[in-house]
C-alpha cells in the first residue's frame, strides 16, 4: 500500500505543479521579508535557488545528511539570537526555515502535505504583523494556490488551470459558512498569553526636542481611523490626545514619571475624581493600526464609563489621555463618549503644579525674562497668553516643515535661539516656546501631543487621520477653568488649524517614506479619488472585520433573534450547515439532469414540435420508429431521412453505446437533424 | 498484560468485521450492476483530513489568543472548506454506474484482470479500484459516457477464489477524504496451476523408468520441424488464430487453418502418472504447460489425472475444461 502512494506520488506531482509550489513558496514567504532578519532571508533564498537546481537536474539533490546538517545549524542558529529575536520571531524563523529546507526533501505524500499545511500556516501567521485588506485579500490568493496545488496532485492534468478554477470555486463555496461561523461562533477571550510581534515603533515619539530636527520627515501612513457615531466637531476641534509632556529638561519635553506610569496609586487616575461631565456628547470609534506602543487616541474629555473595548486594555489617566496596558500589535479599535465642552479641571496637586512650572535655571534667560516682563504687564492668565499669541502672530514667524537646526549658542539656548533669531519653525517649536514663557511667568501650562484634524471620507463618512497629521500644542492651568488648549500654531499658521496642512507646506515635506503612495500624487484628481476610494474599502474591512467584537455578536444576536441564548447560536450554525449542504445537494443533482438533456434530446423535440405545426402530433406511446412509418405517409420526401433520424434517436436513447459509436451517431443525427429541417421549411 | 489483551483485541476487531460483513451484505446485496449513490458511498476523513482538522483547531487557537479576526477568518474558511470537499468527494462517485461479468480466470502467479464496465455521468476523477488484499487498479479520470477499467487479482496458488467485494475509492479533492463502496459482483476467479517449461533435456525427464517408451514418443511431437504441413481446411470456430493461413485469406480466400499431417487422427492422453515426479503442485503445472502447447498445435488430446479424466477432445471449450480441471484437482487419492 504504501509503495503504491509512492508510486502515485512519483506520478502526480507534475512538474508544473512543483513549480507552482515554488512560486507559492516565494511568495509566501516574501511576505514576511521585514520580519525576517538578513541571514534567513539568505539561508532560504539558497534553499529555494537549491530547488530550482534540483528541476534541472534531479540527481543534484542534497544528501540527507547534508540537509540534515544544514536542518541543526539552522536551528543552534536561531536558538542562539533568540533572546534578541524575541519568542514570536524565533518561531517564526523557525517556521519559514523549515518551509523552505522541506521543499529539498520531498520523497512521499507525507512530505508534501507537510509542506502544504506549513505553507498555510505561515500564511496565517503574515496576519499576525499585517491585517490589512490588501494583505488579507493576498493571502487568501495565496490560500488558494496552495489548495490547488494540493488539489493538482490528485488531479488529472499536468496544468494548473484547471486545479486552480476547481479549487477556487470551492473555496468560493465554502465562504458564506464560513462568514456565518465568524458572525455568530462564539468568541473566546485569549487562553493564554501570548507573545505579540515587537516591530519598530511608529508614530509619535515619547519626547520632543525642538530644533533637534531640520528635517521634519513625515510619512502619509494611517495612524487611526474614526467613526463618528454623533456629528463631527469642525476640524479645528479635532485635538487628538495621546500624550502630555510636563516635564522639562531645559531641551527635552518628555512625560513625568507621575502621569505616565500605570499604577502609582490611585491619585493619577480618574478613579478618585470623576470629572463633571457637561455639554453635548461626542461618541466615536477609533480603529488604531498597529504602532507598537502604549498611546490611545481621544477628544478631551472622555467619559471613563463609556469606553468600550474588546482588543485594547484601556488605562485612563490624570492628564486626560487614555492608553493600553499593552503596546498596539494589531489593528484594534475602541469605542468613547467623550464630552468636548468639559473643563480639564480636577484639582492640581502641589507636586503637579511644581512639575508644571519647572524650568531649569540659566535656561534660555531671553525667554525667562519676556516670562517676567509679561507677568508683571499681565495678570490675568487668558491675557497673558493672548499677548504671546500676539507676537507670533505679528512678528515675522514663519511655518515650515524644514526649518534650520538650532544648535543654541551653547547649551540651553535653542529657544532663545529659535524665539529671537531663526523664527522658523513648526508645531513643536512654537508650542515649546509657548509653554516656556508661561511658565516663566508663573502659570503652569504644559506641550501636549496628538494629531490634528484628519481627512474626511466622503464615501464612508469616516476620518483618516495620517502620520502627517502629528501635532503638538500647549495646555495652560487656569485657576477656575483648569487646563485650557492654547495652540501657537493657530497664531503663525491658521490654516493648519483650520484645515491641514497647506499644499506648499505639503511640498516642503518630502514624504520619502513611501515614494510609492498615492499621497504623493493627491493633486491629480482621478488618482485621489481612487486613494479616497481604497481607503474607504480599507475601512469598511476594519470596521467590518477587524473591529467585530464580542459585544457587536451580542449586539446583532440581540437585534436580529431576541435575548441572546446559545441554543439560539447552536441553531444557527446548524442550520447555515445544513442549508449550504442541502444547496450543493440540489445544485448536484441539477447539474446531472442538466447534463442528461444533451442536444440531440432538444433537436429531436424541436422537429416534434415543427411536425405538429404541420399537423402531425405524435402520441406519446407511439416508440419513434412507428412515427416514421407514420411520417414517411405523410411526407413521403422525408422518408429515408427521417427513418434513419429516429434510429439515431433510438440508439442513443436506449443503447448503452461505447465513446466511439456514441460520438458517430450524434454526427449522424447533427447531419439528419440539418437535412429534415431545411425539407421540413420546404414543405 | 497487553499480550493478554492482543486475542481479546483481535476477537473484538473479527467479530465487528464480521457484523460489518453481514450489514453489507443486507446494505448492498450481490449484483452484477451497481449505481452509485447515498446508499452505497460511504465517506471518512483520512489521517491527514484529521490532520487538517487538528490544523484548523490551532488555528482557530491561535486566532482567539491574538484576538486576530482575520486568522479567525481564516480558520473558519478552511473548517467550511473541510464541509465542501466532504460533498466534492461525494459527488465524484456519486451517479457512477458499474458493471461486470462475474467470471474471470488466469494462471497463478499471473495478474488475472476482471474487466469492470464504468458509466459515468460527467467526468470523475481519481479513482481506485481494488479487490481486498490485491494491487489497487488506477484510474485518475473517467470520461462521460463509458469505459472499462482493468482491475488485477493476483494468485500464488491454483484453486477456484472468490476475490469478494470491490472497493471503490478515491481521495479527490484535496485528499481530505475517502469516498468508498464495496460492491459486489458475485465475481468468481479460476485460477490455473501456472505453466512450467517441461524439456525432454531434463535430468528427472529421462530418470523416468517404466513410462520412458511413452514419454519420447509424447515428446518428440513437440520438436520443432517434426510437423508436415499437410492441408487447409476452413476455419471451424475455436480453432486458434495462430493457425489461420493468414497468406490465403489475404488474397481473399477466406479463412482457412493449416493442419499437419501428424496430428491427425493421434490422440494424445496427458497423463498425471507420466509427469516427473517432483510433487502434485509441479506436475499439474507440467501438464498446465502441455496443455497449452496441445492446444496450440491444435492437437487432439485428453486428460488424465488418475482419478478424473476428460476424455480426448479440440478446441477452447474442451481447453477452459482442461485448465479449470487442474485448477480445482484436488490429488489422485481424493
Amino acid at each position: 500500500m504504501i509503495k503504491g502512494n509512492a508510486l502515485l506520488f512519483k506520478r502526480n506531482i507534475s512538474t508544473q505543479n512543483a513549480w507552482a509550489l515554488w512560486l507559492c513558496q516565494i511568495l509566501t514567504l516574501s511576505l514576511l521579508i521585514n520580519e525576517l532578519t538578513g541571514w534567513m532571508l539568505a539561508i532560504i533564498a539558497l534553499c529555494l535557488c537549491w530547488r530550482t537546481l534540483v528541476f534541472i537536474k534531479p540527481t543534484q539533490k542534497p544528501h540527507r545528511i547534508l540537509l540534515l546538517l544544514i536542518a541543526c545549524s539552522g536551528c543552534i542558529a536561531i536558538a542562539i539570537t533568540g533572546k534578541q529575536l524575541g519568542v514570536l520571531l524565533s518561531m517564526l524563523h523557525l517556521l519559514c526555515f523549515a518551509y523552505a529546507l522541506k521543499s529539498l526533501e520531498m520523497n512521499s505524500r507525507k512530505d508534501f502535505y507537510q509542506i502544504i499545511l506549513l505553507g498555510i500556516f505561515i500564511l496565517a501567521s503574515v496576519l499576525i504583523f499585517s491585517q490589512s485588506l490588501l494583505i488579507s485579500l493576498f493571502v487568501f490568493c495565496l490560500l488558494v494556490l496552495n489548495l490547488s496545488i494540493l488539489l493538482a496532485y490528485f488531479y488529472p492534468t499536468t496544468n494548473i488551470k484547471k486545479p486552480l478554477i476547481k479549487s477556487t470555486n470551492m473555496v468560493l463555496q465554502s465562504i458564506p459558512l464560513a462568514i456565518v461561523l465568524f458572525i455568530f461562533f462564539p468568541r473566546l477571550a485569549p487562553f493564554w498569553e501570548v507573545p505579540s510581534s515587537k516591530s519598530a515603533q511608529t508614530g509619535l515619539s515619547e519626547s520632543v526636542t525642538p530644533g533637534a530636527i531640520a528635517n521634519l520627515a513625515r510619512s502619509s501612513a494611517l495612524a487611526f481611523r474614526v467613526k463618528f457615531l454623533t456629528d463631527i466637531p469642525q476640524y479645528n476641534q479635532l485635538y487628538w490626545r495621546a500624550m502630555v509632556m510636563d516635564d522639562f529638561d531645559g531641551r527635552t519635553w518628555k512625560q513625568s514619571k507621575n502621569s505616565h506610569g500605570f499604577n502609582r496609586g490611585k491619585r493619577n487616575k480618574l478613579s478618585g475624581d470623576i470629572p463633571k461631565l457637561i455639554g453635548d456628547k461626542t461618541q466615536y470609534q477609533v480603529m488604531l493600526e498597529p504602532s507598537y506602543q502604549h498611546w490611545l487616541f481621544s477628544l478631551a474629555v472622555v467619559d471613563k464609563n463609556q469606553l468600550v473595548s474588546n482588543q485594547v486594555d484601556t488605562l485612563t489617566l490624570s492628564n486626560y489621555t487614555i492608553k493600553s496596558r499593552k503596546p498596539i500589535s494589531q489593528t484594534s479599535s475602541y469605542e468613547v463618549t467623550s464630552f468636548t465642552d468639559s473643563l480639564l479641571n480636577s484639582p492640581l496637586s502641589f507636586d503637579e503644579r511644581r512639575t508644571n512650572l519647572h524650568i531649569p535655571s540659566d535656561n534660555n534667560p531671553r525667554l525667562k525674562a519676556e516670562g517676567r516682563r509679561l507677568q508683571l504687564k499681565y495678570t490675568d492668565d487668558i491675557e497673558r497668553a493672548q499677548a504671546i499669541l500676539d507676537i507670533i502672530r505679528e512678528d515675522d514667524y514663519h511655518y515650515t516643515l524644514t526649518p534650520p537646526l538650532l544648535s543654541g549658542n551653547g547649551a540651553g539656548h535653542e529657544l532663545d535661539q529659535f524665539f529671537y533669531e531663526s523664527k522658523k519653525g513648526f508645531c513643536v517649536h512654537y508650542a515649546s516656546v509657548f509653554t516656556f514663557i508661561m511658565r516663566a511667568s508663573g502659570t503652569p501650562a504644559r506641550l501636549v501631543t496628538g494629531y490634528l484634524g484628519g481627512e474626511y471620507n466622503k464615501q464612508s463618512g469616516h476620518l483618516s487621520i495620517y502620520q502627517y497629521d502629528a501635532h503638538a500644542w500647549s495646555e495652560i492651568w487656569v485657576n477656575d477653568k483648569g487646563w485650557v488648549r492654547v495652540d501657537p500654531t493657530a497664531a503663525v499658521d491658521p490654516e493648519r488649524v483650520e484645515s491641514g496642512l497647506s499644499d506648499t507646506i505639503q511640498q516642503e515635506g518630502l514624504f520619502n517614506n513611501d515614494l510609492l503612495s498615492l499621497y504623493r500624487y493627491k493633486h491629480l484628481a482621478w488618482i485621489n479619488s481612487l486613494r479616497l476610494q481604497l481607503d474607504a474599502l480599507d475601512y469598511q474591512w476594519t470596521r467590518l472585520v477587524l473591529s467585530y467584537s464580542s459585544k457587536k455578536q451580542y449586539d446583532l444576536v440581540t437585534q436580529w433573534f431576541g435575548h441572546f441564548k446559545s441554543w439560539k447560536i447552536g441553531g444557527i450554525i446548524g442550520g447555515a450547515l445544513i442549508l449550504m449542504m442541502t444547496i450543493m445537494w440540489l445544485v448536484n443533482i441539477k447539474k446531472l439532469k442538466k447534463k442528461s438533456l444533451d442536444k440531440w434530446l432538444i433537436q429531436y423535440q424541436q422537429v416534434l414540435t415543427i411536425l405538429k405545426n404541420k399537423g402531425l402530433e405524435k402520441p406519446i406511446t407511439m416508440p419513434a420508429s412507428q412515427f416514421s412509418i407514420v411520417v414517411s405517409q405523410h411526407f413521403p420526401l422525408l422518408n429515408s431521412k427521417f427513418s434513419a433520424y429516429s434510429q439515431c434517436f433510438e440508439a442513443l436513447m436506449y443503447q448503452e453505446l461505447s465513446t466511439a459509436h456514441r460520438e458517430q451517431r450524434l454526427n449522424e443525427m447533427n447531419q439528419y437533424h440539418q437535412q429534415i429541417i431545411k425539407q421540413l421549411k420546404k414543405v | 498484560m497487553t499480550t493478554f489483551l492482543i486475542p481479546i483485541k483481535s476477537i473484538i476487531s473479527r467479530f465487528i468485521k464480521r457484523r460489518f460483513n453481514r450489514w453489507l451484505k443486507r446494505r448492498i446485496p450481490p449484483a452484477s450492476k451497481h449505481t452509485l449513490s447515498n446508499r452505497n458511498i460511504f465517506i471518512m476523513p483520512t489521517r491527514f483530513g484529521y490532520a487538517y482538522l487538528i490544523f484548523v483547531v490551532l488555528l482557530f487557537l491561535l486566532a482567539t489568543n491574538y484576538q486576530n479576526n482575520v486568522i479567525m477568518l481564516l480558520s473558519y474558511l478552511m473548517a467550511s472548506l473541510f464541509i465542501t470537499t466532504m460533498m466534492h468527494s461525494f459527488y465524484n462517485l456519486s451517479g457512477i454506474v458499474l458493471s461486470a461479468d462475474n467470471k474471470a480466470a488466469g494462471y497463478a502467479k499471473h495478474n488475472i484482470s476482471f474487466p469492470i464496465n464504468i458509466i459515468s455521468p460527467n467526468k470523475r476523477v481519481d479513482l481506485r479500484f481494488c479487490f481486498d488484499s490485491q494491487q489497487p487498479t488506477h484510474l485518475p479520470k473517467t470520461v462521460k459516457g463509458d469505459q472499462t477499467v482493468y482491475v488485477s487479482c493476483h494468485y500464488e496458488n491454483r484453486g477456484v477464489y472468490l476475490p469478494g467485494r470491490l472497493k471503490v475509492s478515491s481521495e479527490y479533492s484535496f485528499g481530505l477524504f475517502i469516498t468508498w463502496t464495496r460492491i459486489d459482483f458475485d465475481h468468481q476467479c479460476s485460477v490455473y496451476p501456472e505453466a512450467i517449461t517441461l524439456n525432454n533435456n531434463q535430468n528427472s525427464f529421462t530418470g523416468s523408468s517404466e513410462n520412458s517408451a511413452a514419454l519420447d514418443e509424447s515428446f518428440l511431437e513437440y520438436k520443432p520441424g517434426t510437423d508436415d504441413f499437410f492441408e487447409l481446411k476452413s476455419h471451424v470456430l475455436g480453432e486458434p488464430l495462430s493457425r489461420i493461413a493468414w497468406k490465403q485469406f489475404a488474397r481473399g480466400q477466406g479463412l482457412l487453418t493449416k493442419h499437419y499431417q501428424k496430428q491427425e487422427g493421434t490422440i494424445r492422453w496427458l497423463k498425471l502418472t507420466d509427469m516427473p515426479n517432483h510433487g502434485l503442485e509441479k506436475q499439474l503445472q507440467y501438464l498446465c504447460f502441455l496443455v497449452n502447447e496441445h492446444n496450440y498445435a491444435g492437437q487432439i488430446f485428453g486428460l488424465d489425472l488418475g482419478n478424473r479424466e476428460i476424455k480426448p477432445a479440440q478446441g477452447d471449450q474442451h481447453f477452459k475444461r482442461c485448465l479449470l480441471e487442474l485448477a480445482v484437482f484436488k490429488g489422485p487419492q481424493a
